[in-house]
């Protein structure tokens, strides 16, 4: 079943969990996270998820007990999406790690790992589609990820992680 | 003016299990500020989810840790059967529970072994691991794994467990109650304990808050939120349940909430153990989760607040599947205790967050 449903159209029970996925647009963001700030809700998490077009869908979860919400957002690679860890501290962690799985191009981090939060030998980020790793296997400087890899024939470039 | 000095803690440090690194910045043996990084064994567990079927990879997702692994199966089996609208039967639901409440036993009593390890009681580590395998035990004859259990699928649970063997692991777990009491009076009385934990790694309640910690280190520090209270699945069946808290919000308040909640979880299993209905253990599972479909789910995880995502995408592969664990979310506040403390105190304030790093990176 598909659910994408506003908040107010949703009545939550006792068991059942609450499904509520709310379309929303990059520019107006940082002021519903600020309105879920101030109505004292708790932030959840950070999910990325690459599209076949290249581009990046982001799920902004918040909580306040029971009620769940998420705001469903789509963002391209090679925009720059502002940063909620001024709002949020603990989102820092989940920014910096889907800068290294997807590629989106946070600003305004209060941590910023610079593209070295894992610390592995696969170059970040890791998405074959992100706008970095096209432009890697364009130069011809190594693939980014294993799929452009395979995609790519080429071999991937490794590097030694650790924090800037 | 002291001199600022930066001292590497881990990622291998006798006090982790698992590999994680802080940058210590020390002002005359107190710490003025931590730095953390993960990410030494990132596997890339979550993009197999592209490669196996929704109905096998239930197997992978118990692999993401040795420790709560049946709570990550039963994580991502409700939130595929939330994407695919399945109901559970009522027996399987129950099962789910107590194999659940069994893994909180053994992973809370795991933990305060390794904390007693941490400050030097090496007699209470050993008989802490001692109880823990009577828990192991159980688990091994109702699903023949110890840790890895392969009890729980999509649709419901692999195996049943009789009434009568339910009845004989009530009676099992009240002999570990009474021998875990005499453990609990050592942990919670013992001056030489208390002298460790008290007012170490001090988090006050709006600190707790601003940094978004979930689980028992959020409830040592009076937050009671815990994801069983919201009564997702046999958890309504419960006559009652509060979350169990502490106003201290140190060392010794974590280390109490998570030892009073193995004797809650024993009462819960007790409960639901009187309570289960008679009945089909499966739901048998056909086709796949639409295109466009998403859902989420939520555990209370030994650790804390766990949080699954699915995405569908009308193939029997997922688009997408994520795991947010508890210990990314604790490890700003876990940063915020080490602020202040001594050198000496560090390693038992890691410790006391019960930090998991093979769930935070998977």
């Amino acid at each position: 079943m598909t659910q994408t449903e506003t908040a107010t159209e949703y009545e939550y029970s006792q068991t059942a969990k609450p499904q509520v996925f709310i379309d929303t647009e990059l520019s107006e963001l940082r002021s519903k996270v600020e309105e879920y700030h101030e109505r004292g809700w708790r932030y959840v998490n950070i999910c990325g998820t690459a599209l076949p077009d290249g581009q990046v869908e982001l799920i902004y979860s918040f909580s306040d007990g029971l009620p769940l919400e998420n705001l469903r957002v789509v963002v391209d690679t090679t925009t720059e999406v502002q940063s909620i860890s001024d709002i949020f501290p603990n989102s820092f962690f989940f920014e910096n790690e889907t800068h290294d799985l997807f590629g989106v191009q946070f600003a305004g981090i209060s941590i910023d790992f610079d593209g070295e939060f894992y610390t592995v030998s696969v170059p970040t980020p890791m998405n074959p589609r992100s706008s970095q790793a096209v432009a890697a296997v364009a130069e011809g400087a190594g693939s980014v990820g294993a799929e452009a890899g395979a995609e790519a024939g080429a071999a991937g470039d490794t590097k030694r992680g650790g924090r800037k | 003016m002291s001199q600022r000095t930066i001292i590497p803690f881990g990622p291998q440090h006798p006090v982790l299990p698992e590999p994680m690194h802080l940058d210590l910045v020390i002002e005359d043996e107190r710490v003025v500020e931590a730095i953390p990084q993960v990410g030494f064994i990132h596997r890339g567990l979550e993009k197999l989810v592209t490669k196996k079927d929704y109905t096998q990879f239930v197997l992978v997702t118990e692999r993401i840790c040795g420790i709560c692994s049946f709570g990550h199966s039963l994580g991502y089996s409700e939130t595929v059967e939330a994407l695919m609208g399945i109901e559970v039967p009522p027996r399987a639901e129950f099962l789910r529970v107590i194999w659940h409440e069994l893994s909180r036993i053994h992973s809370h009593i795991l933990w305060m072994g390794l904390l007693a390890d941490g400050f030097g009681y090496e007699n209470l580590f050993m008989q802490c691991w001692r109880l823990r395998e009577q828990v192991l035990d159980i688990l091994e004859a109702t699903t023949g794994g110890r840790v890895i259990l392969t009890a729980c699928n999509v649709g419901g649970v692999e195996q049943d467990i009789e009434n009568g063997e339910l009845n004989g692991i009530c009676q099992t777990l009240d002999g570990l109650r009474g021998e875990y009491n005499q453990l609990l009076k050592t942990f919670l009385k013992d001056k030489s304990v208390r002298h460790r934990l008290v007012g170490v790694g001090y988090l006050s309640e709006a600190d707790a808050r601003a940094a978004g910690t979930v689980g028992p280190f959020a409830r040592a520090s009076n937050i009671p939120e815990d994801i069983r209270s919201l009564g997702f699945g046999a958890y309504a069946a419960l006559s009652g349940f509060e979350p169990i808290t502490s106003k201290d919000g140190d060392g010794y308040a974590r280390c109490e909430v998570r030892a009073l909640e193995v004797l809650q979880s024993i009462d819960i299993i007790k409960e639901l153990a009187e309570k289960i209905p008679d009945g089909a253990i499966n739901q048998k599972v056909k086709g796949a989760p639409e295109d466009g479909s998403y859902a989420v789910s939520r555990l209370e995880q030994p650790r804390g607040e766990c949080f699954y995502f699915a995405k569908g995408n009308g193939t029997k592969f997922l688009e997408r599947f994520r795991i947010r664990t508890p210990t990314s979310q604790n490890i700003p506040g876990m940063v915020q205790t080490l602020q202040g403390c001594d050198l000496a105190d560090v390693p038992l304030n890691v410790l006391t967050i019960d930090p998991c790093i093979s769930c935070t990176e998977r």
